[in-house]
């Protein structure tokens, strides 16, 4: 009895000491990852450090923190990805208003649309100085910055503001967004962990874990969040009833700065019907919007791109079809519609192409 | 599936785990289904090679023990020893050499004007086929040498032969070892997965943290159209350490993961880089094939049982077919063939560096071991660019660059390479001056400082570690 006691305490003990041993390895680890952060990007080493440090809700619309910085992306003193807009009167400029498609997740620095189109038009205009603001905000819609716009028209005096909407922003929208305060749209990177480690073990293993298990592993977490309700084959009318409105609200505000507003349609990855092989990235797109199956994505694609045509052809606006142009290659993207550094290259491209021949006289 | 891939750790969790659950007859069953999967997942068709090698092995040393028991003549067990022999040495040189010495033949046939059509054959090289061919060589001959009892179990000898940590990059096992170990009842102890644990943590640090930084770097210097002196210097430096933390953190992974399950493998590198000669580098760089080299090649051919002359011969012979073992390319000839001759010569010199080693002084003694680690450190940086080199014209470029070995030095890009080798340097200098092998388990340290130093390793494995590469001697 005695013996036995004595192993039982003995094997506590070492229980407890390998607890501890990892408890004490685990904190150095997530000390280490601070000072990681703080090294290389100038993160603080206490409190939350994430992606939406980058932006703010004043109350009426969701913008840029000045000067702001989270890993790779950072901010100038308008808060705008890119470089310090010209202090001097009259440069001319082009905004890109959109949301993060525009502000650039994947692509390397430098290489998200908005610059290529700046270098591009400064090569092929002959405006040395011309500026292309990226007023892009993940999770911004298309309705909900009409005061960002304004704000943009008081501040820049943009000659051409190019409007790049994102589609899916209105699933599980009913009424148009126009004038009305709101937040960003809900996106994976609003997710706060308290843990810069586990921060970046989540990302580790997703960049690590093979497609096949990720996709499983996504499946099983749209349908835990499906449990016990019916996902939407396509979106209800309403929506892009919507998604239209808030696009004619964006053009007349474009129009009242004074600006001559270019609308885009929306490109993606996928060719119709897409592609075997493409399915767990529909999959991935799904997780952002649990309540739409797969193949409503597409669906709610080709009927919003139906209604950037009508609304350009309707308000007499500059069409852009990106859509025709850069949808169902999939070089072009890194994930379901957010560019690598070849796509941003050529949505930058067709932009400039088109913008240059507006701002010819 | 590399030890550095996530599908490695999805593959070999749940293999320990199910491995704990099960008897010692089953895990063995369940060790050769999960060391199958592992090696099928390169290229399922690899496993007909090694099937039809290990098979004609165990057939061939069952007849050799019962040849031995029934008091038959050698001649009739030398006949089983053949058959093996030229099976495993004939699948090697197939699938390894074939190519090679048909290329070659066909060069050195039109280099003086006869034009011989000489095929080449498209053929893939079953991954890790150089290690466990002489893995399954050393059980015959030992067994023909009667040094070993042949196993009536065939999965017993398949696992020994296919287990998965040593299956591609070794270290090469004798059956003597890793037989015992399979057909015995194996008890998991605390001390093993402890030490099994600090093994793979500074295995993973040495090949993710060390090696696949220094790869870009080495890389880079390889495949420019031309370099100067100082970034030859650089380049060799770069890659003896990339090299060295690229094997031998393999090894430590698979020495952790074996030890995780109970078994234990010889330990293949001993500081190599603290050799004072030539002979000294091969008793502490890749053990494991270099005593099977000198075991199973250089004392069949004659050791120096004869005279000085047929001893040389055979030392230059055997590291001229080491070099050929690790590929089929002229460089790792003239890299087998550089090291013979340093053996050789090292050989030769011995006496007069033991004269010069005995009338040193003991203050001088220290010095002394410094120029002779230094020295051969310096020999075997030259061997690696031999090693390394993309062709012999780059062979003949860059040593010709070494006549000014600080022109155009790269400064930053040694500063760089220094700081990433300096944990690994640390180590194995206390390493070597305390004579505690086990010194990376840093159980010196009091528990809580040990515990952050392999919070901050880890945290350097994940995170800081460079873009995954292959392991330098998976192409073997």
């Amino acid at each position: 009895m005695r013996s036995r006691l004595l192993i039982d305490r003995t094997r506590f003990g070492q229980a407890a000491s390998a607890t501890l041993f990892a408890v004490v390895a685990l904190l150095a680890m997530e000390a280490a990852s601070r000072l990681d952060d703080h090294w290389n990007h100038g993160a603080p080493l206490w409190g939350s450090y994430d992606f939406e440090r980058l932006f703010t809700f004043d109350g009426r619309v969701v913008r840029g923190v000045p000067h702001a910085q989270y890993a790779k992306w950072s901010l100038n003193s308008v808060g705008m990805r890119g470089p310090e807009p010209a202090a001097a009167p009259g440069i001319p400029r082009a905004v890109v208003y959109g949301a993060s498609e525009s502000f650039g997740i994947y692509e390397s620095d430098g290489k998200e649309f908005p610059r290529v189109m700046q270098e591009r038009l400064r090569a092929d205009t002959g405006l040395g100085q011309f500026e292309v603001l990226n007023a892009g905000v993940p999770g911004m819609r298309v309705g909900s910055g009409t005061e960002y716009i304004e704000w943009l028209g008081q501040r820049f005096q943009p000659r051409v503001v190019v409007i790049y909407p994102t589609p899916t922003h209105y699933i599980g929208v009913s009424r148009p967004l126009c004038g009305r305060p709101a937040r960003a749209a809900s996106s994976a990177s609003d997710v706060k962990p308290s843990s810069r480690l586990l921060a970046k073990l989540t990302d580790r293993i997703k960049e690590s874990l093979p497609r096949s298990l990720l996709t499983m592993a996504r499946k099983g977490a749209i349908a835990w969040a499906t449990r016990g309700t019916q996902a939407l084959d396509r979106v209800p009318p309403s929506s892009l009833e919507a998604f239209k409105a808030d696009l004619d609200c964006a053009v007349q505000a474009v129009r009242r700065i004074g600006a001559t507003p270019v609308l885009v349609t929306h490109a993606n990855r996928f060719a119709a019907p897409p592609a075997a092989d493409e399915a767990m990235w529909l999959t991935g797109w799904r997780m952002q919007y649990p309540e739409l199956r797969e193949a409503g994505f597409i669906d709610l694609e080709q009927r919003a791109n139906a209604l950037v045509r009508e609304v350009a052809q309707q308000a007499d606006v500059e069409l852009v079809d990106a859509a025709s142009e850069l949808t169902g290659r999939a070089e072009l993207f890194a994930d379901h519609a957010h560019f690598n550094d070849a796509g941003a290259q050529r949505m930058g491209n067709l932009l400039a192409r088109r913008v240059a021949a507006l701002l010819k006289p | 599936m590399l030890f550095n891939s996530f599908e490695f750790l999805l593959f070999v969790v749940p293999v320990l785990a199910t491995y704990y659950l099960l008897p010692h007859r089953a895990q063995n069953a369940f060790l050769v289904i999960a060391s199958c999967y592992f090696y099928a997942s390169w290229d399922w068709r690899f496993l007909f090679p090694l099937l039809f090698s290990t098979t004609i092995d165990y057939v061939c040393a069952r007849r050799m023990e019962q040849s031995l028991g029934r008091g038959e003549p050698a001649t009739r067990r030398k006949l089983y020893l053949q058959i093996s022999l030229v099976t495993n040495l004939g699948l090697l040189g197939f699938f390894k050499y074939y190519n090679f010495f048909a290329e070659s033949l066909h060069a050195l046939l039109s280099s003086i004007g006869l034009e011989v059509p000489i095929g080449t054959l498209e053929i893939i090289l079953p991954v890790g086929i150089s290690f466990y061919t002489f893995q399954a060589l050393s059980y015959t001959i030992d067994v023909y040498r009667g040094q070993i009892h042949a196993t009536r179990s065939f999965w017993d000898f398949f696992l020994a032969v296919l287990f998965f940590p040593h299956l591609v990059a070794g270290p090469i096992q004798r059956a003597s070892n890793l037989l015992a170990q399979v057909m015995q009842p194996r008890k998991i102890t605390s001390v093993q997965i402890v030490d099994g644990l600090h093994l793979i943590v500074w295995g993973y640090f040495k090949k993710v943290f060390i090696a696949d930084r220094l790869a870009p770097i080495v890389d880079a210097y390889f495949h420019a159209s031309s370099v100067s002196g100082g970034e030859t210097v650089v380049a060799v430096v770069a890659f003896a350490f990339q090299i060295y933390c690229d094997f031998s953190g393999y090894t430590d992974i698979a020495r952790g993961v074996a030890k995780l399950m109970g078994f234990e493998f010889v330990l293949n590198f001993n500081l190599p880089y603290f050799a004072t000669n030539p002979s000294d580098f091969w008793q502490r760089w890749h053990i494991s094939l270099s005593s099977w080299l000198r075991d199973y090649l250089y004392i069949s051919l004659g050791g120096n049982r004869g005279s000085e002359w047929k001893t040389y011969r055979n030392l230059l012979l055997t590291m001229l077919l080491g070099g050929l073992w690790h590929g089929a390319a002229w460089n790792f000839v003239l890299w087998g063939f550089y090291h013979g001759t340093l053996l050789v010569v090292h050989r030769l010199l011995t006496p007069v560096l033991e004269r010069v080693g005995a009338r040193i002084g003991t203050r001088a003694r220290g010095p002394w071991l410094a120029v002779r680690i230094l020295s051969m450190f310096v020999l075997t940086c030259y061997g690696w660019l031999l090693f390394r080199a993309t062709s012999l014209a780059q062979v003949v470029e860059m040593t010709a660059s070494l006549a000014h070995p600080l022109r155009a030095f790269p400064a930053e890009t040694a500063w760089h390479c220094l700081l990433v080798v300096a944990p690994l340097v640390l180590v194995q200098f206390v390493q070597y001056l305390s004579g505690r092998l086990d010194f990376y388990r840093l159980a010196w340290l009091p528990r809580p400082l040990m515990a952050a130093t392999y919070g901050l390793l880890l945290y350097g494995v994940v995170f800081l570690g460079a873009a995954p590469q292959s392991f330098v001697y998976f192409q073997f």
